[in-house]
């Protein structure tokens, strides 16, 4: 049987290596020309609120949304949804409203350094360390998700694609492609829709618009079950795709697995915190919602009409659900717009991959060994460390891919993930700025419980001591219990151990906030109620 | 304040750029898929399950990158700069970013940190799970 391959040609490759260049030339004329002037207000504090609303949405566009969630729409229908609007939404409205005024009052810039600030460089360094493992682990998938990419164009053998991605994307970082990360994700925000909906288009019209879709499902091994969001999630009586029961969704979903991502994920906090003010910080999320409510008709959807239109996705290697986009461009797409959709998912991976390496180097740089391995050197020592820390980072990354490479469906994989480096994170954090009495040292063994148990959970549920009803099952009962273990560990603790002088934590608890609004008023009050009830809507629409 | 001017001219120019090149990129595109779309065959028409998909996702786009270049000219320079200002003198004090000593403080520690990354230009995002 011939391999699928994407039937390109030169105006394809044209079309992607112009969208390159734009890239490249910008970061090179950041770094060499305006770097000044640019920088300040790349860096933050003057940028205006759909730009940063826009950045925000686009930094959670990665290979593992691309594919991942169309992989979800495949290997589990409509209820993929539920990753958006139970699953993201309520955070990222949470996240404007709430935590941005609390950012803003309490002057730390990261989670990392708020635990160095409310606890101990114990927790700061638990949590380093963790964060570092979590990026290099997902910079692997969106090397593996390059791969398979290259896979489809050249036919590649998945081990030399990971390698060649690697020394792309190495050279793509030295070449400043990450010198404008919020310029850059603008712009590739309108690439990835300009790459997804015309694929959402032609698919949907194949198929008979969305009731022939529907019929068709049916037919399917997903079937009717696969139709509806939260059908079959009673608690005695789970039937839906998902294998979880509504109380998964909502909390470990809902409340533990959104809340952790984007309450505490550097890069979003970071977005929002560049706009020009507070009121255009807590405006940042909330903008970034409104496309974060109708992205699953061009994300899970290619999925569905990729199970319907595709003989046996999912069955093999070749045909595995992370394929659905690929496979769905190769179906449909003729050249020229074939060569935008390229564009676009090259574009979502390499950043993914340069981030996060970018992440890991400043990790280990700034927040292991500056201050607790190797203190006191000389700024261009912590420069070239950085330096050597990014390549390392690459090398690692392709053992890490090589684990990605082992699952058909890349969501499950970075779920779990979530659960094990997320969740007790968001759990010690949101106990810590809620209550003055938790102590340095909860602040520490809290985390590393919640982080044992999730991880405990994990390799159960793979050696098949527990059961779930499937991989996202068993990612949102691991954050959940993450979550609850955090909890019960941190305050026993907390009983047992000496707390820090009130004094010492203003700024970063509430009741000790330094701005008069502790929560947002007016305007993206407004626009939160209306963004909770559009998804509450849409949830039922699809119920 | 020469400081706050320039940083004002700064924000909208940049503001400017990113719909320039936003509105370039998709013109170019869409040009190039709307001729392909008028030159190409019954069989790729065939293969997009009966639509033209290059002339009608060409011609999107070609009106979007217009919109976004009409954006970014209709709205210069000087609009920018006037709302920045009025904005300014206007706005709540709380609403606003930290200023003075604290943002001397915060962008300085910032810049030394950003410094450090951008040396290799890698960028300063931190970002874990971000995609």
């Amino acid at each position: 049987m011939n391999q699928v391959r994407l039937d390109t040609d030169f105006i394809d490759y044209a079309i992607v290596i112009t969208y390159f260049g734009v890239v490249l030339g910008i970061g090179f004329a950041a770094k060499r020309y305006i770097k000044s002037s640019l920088d300040y207000f790349l860096s933050g504090r003057s940028l205006p609120a759909w730009i940063t609303g826009l950045a925000f949405i686009s930094a959670n566009l990665g290979a593992t949304e691309v594919l991942g969630m169309a992989a979800n729409g495949a290997q589990y229908g409509v209820a993929t949804v539920n990753y958006y609007w139970i699953g993201a939404i309520p955070a990222m409205v949470f996240l404007g409203l709430v935590m941005m005024p609390f950012y803003y009052g309490s002057k730390v810039r990261s989670v990392p350094e708020y635990l160095l600030q409310r606890f101990s460089p114990a927790s700061h360094k638990f949590n380093s360390w963790t964060f570092a493992l979590a990026t290099i682990l997902i910079a692997g998938v969106n090397l593996y998700a390059l791969a398979l990419v290259l896979k489809f164009l050249l036919g590649w053998p998945i081990i030399a694609g990971i390698i060649v991605a690697a020394f792309i994307v190495a050279v793509y970082i030295s070449l400043g492609g990450l010198s404008s990360a919020i310029y850059n994700e603008v712009l590739q925000f309108f690439v990835i829709l300009a790459a997804l909906i015309p694929i959402a288009i032609v698919g949907l019209h194949d198929v008979g618009g969305w009731n022939g879709l529907q019929d068709k499902f049916k037919h399917t091994n997903v079937g009717a079950a696969g139709l509806h969001a939260l059908h079959g999630t009673g608690v005695s009586h789970v039937s839906n795709p998902i294998g979880v029961s509504w109380i998964g969704i909502v909390f470990g979903l809902g409340f533990v697995l959104a809340f952790s991502y984007w309450t505490t994920n550097f890069a979003e906090v970071q977005r929002a915190l560049s706009a020009r003010d507070l009121s255009a910080a807590e405006r940042t999320p909330l903008i970034g919602a409104i496309p974060k409510l109708f992205l699953p008709f061009i994300m899970i959807l290619p999925g569905m009409i990729a199970l319907v239109v595709i003989p046996k996705m999912g069955t093999t290697d070749e045909l595995q659900f992370n394929n659905a986009v690929p496979l769905l461009m190769n179906k449909y797409l003729p050249n020229g717009m074939l060569g935008i959709a390229i564009t676009g998912l090259m574009a979502s991976f390499m950043a993914g991959v340069a981030a996060n390496v970018s992440a890991f180097n400043t990790v280990v740089t700034t927040d292991l060994v500056e201050p607790y391995f190797r203190p006191g050197q000389p700024d261009e020592w912590y420069v070239r460390f950085g330096r050597i820390a990014t390549v390392g980072g690459i090398a690692i990354s392709i053992f890490t891919a090589l684990i990605a490479s082992s699952y058909s469906n890349l969501m499950n994989y970075l779920q779990a993930l979530f659960s094990i480096f997320n969740a007790p994170l968001f759990a010690t954090f949101i106990i810590g700025m809620f209550w003055k009495r938790m102590t340095p040292a909860a602040g520490l063994w809290g985390l590393v419980a919640g982080t044992f148990t999730a991880a405990a959970t994990f390799v159960l549920y793979k050696a098949g001591v527990i059961k779930f009803g499937s991989d996202l099952a068993e990612s949102m009962w691991g954050a959940g219990l993450a979550f609850v273990v955090d909890a019960i560990v941190s305050v026993a603790v907390t009983m047992r151990t000496r707390p820090k002088p009130v004094e010492e934590l203003q700024g970063l608890v509430y009741g000790m906030a330094n701005t008069d609004d502790s929560v947002a008023s007016g305007t993206p009050k407004l626009v939160g109620a209306g963004i909770l009830v559009a998804a509450a809507a849409l949830t039922v629409v699809f119920w | 304040m020469s400081e706050v001017s320039t940083s004002r001219a700064e924000r909208a120019a940049n503001l400017f750029d990113l719909r320039r090149i936003i509105g370039g990129v998709f013109v170019v595109w869409g040009v190039l898929l709307t001729i392909l779309g008028l030159t190409g065959s019954e069989a790729e028409t065939t293969k997009a399950a009966g639509m033209n998909i290059n002339l009608l996702a060409g011609l999107i786009m070609l009106v979007f990158g217009l919109c976004m270049l009409a954006w970014a000219l209709l709205r210069p320079l000087g609009a920018e700069l006037r709302e920045a200002e009025s904005e300014e003198s206007a706005g709540s004090p709380q609403r606003a970013a930290p200023r003075g000593d604290d943002a001397a403080a915060l962008s300085s520690e910032q810049a030394r940190r950003s410094a450090r990354g951008d040396r290799e230009g890698t960028g300063r995002s931190r970002d874990p799970g971000s995609q």
